[in-house]
């Protein structure tokens, strides 16, 4: 039987605000990967998005749907053909220090079909706001491996966010 | 503060730069197209809740209480 291994390609903890981060040049030698981000946005705002691209491909290959809550108060949507999947964390309303952790689970990366893209985060508010969770399944209709990842932040992603790329590999 | 921070995940390499012409262009649009979108939300959003006071002062003045109204919502839901 095959092990399972978890092994981290690259890492990022930013040294001062971004607005972009990107991933490149990612091996092919995985099955699936995994992108872990503690991140903020500078953006004077609780709740933020950011723009998830793969392979620089800003054409309509992306759809997902969502489901979160913020505040207490649920939310849902589909988004059909888009040119990004849109992803949440908090911004510079929210108390200080609080970062949003996210996970985006990216399968078959490397296959010549499309790919399956689930990503689960939030951030609990430490003042008692309700802070905000949630999950969102996509698919990349791009049929080329995935090479490129590329993150953009609302304004910037706040000094000390970080970003973790693991491969997943059956052998 | 670099605009940009690309990692090569194959050479280790680490590149920290400003936005080229063509990224400002896309992130001004972005910026813009995010702000029409929350405008356009929030606009929705009050007229909603508009619509909703509206419907409520008229049940109310019917003699409805909000738990009256909170029933047939419920009801409606089931």
């Amino acid at each position: 039987m095959a092990n399972a291994t978890y092994a981290l390609i690259s890492s990022q903890v930013l040294g001062s605000n971004s607005a972009t981060v990107t991933f490149s040049s990612i091996p092919g030698t995985y099955k699936d990967l995994v992108l872990i981000i503690n991140a903020r946005d500078t953006f004077n705002s609780t709740f933020l998005n950011y723009t998830f691209q793969v392979n620089l491909d800003t054409t309509t290959n992306y759809s997902y749907t969502t489901e979160y809550a913020y505040n207490n108060a649920g939310n849902s949507g589909n988004n059909g053909a888009t040119n990004g999947m849109i992803f949440s964390l908090i911004g510079a309303a929210a108390p200080a220090n609080l970062f949003s952790n996210n996970q985006i689970y990216i399968s078959n990366y490397a296959a010549a079909t499309t790919k399956q893209i689930i990503s689960k985060g939030g951030s609990e508010d430490t003042v008692g706001n309700g802070g905000f969770t949630g999950i969102i399944a996509g698919l990349y209709k791009g049929t080329s491996a995935i090479t490129t990842i590329t993150l953009t932040a609302t304004s910037n992603f706040l000094t000390g966010s970080s970003f973790y790329l693991y491969g997943i590999k059956n052998s | 503060m670099a605009d940009v921070v690309e990692i090569n995940c194959t050479t280790g390499e680490v590149i920290e730069r400003a936005f080229t012409a063509d990224e400002i262009a896309a992130n001004e649009a972005a910026a813009k197209a995010a702000a029409d979108k929350a405008a356009a939300d929030a606009a929705a959003q009050a007229a909603a809740d508009a619509a909703l006071a509206a419907t409520t002062a008229k049940l109310t003045a019917l003699g409805l209480t909000q738990d009256d109204l909170n029933n047939l919502l419920n009801a409606a839901k089931n």
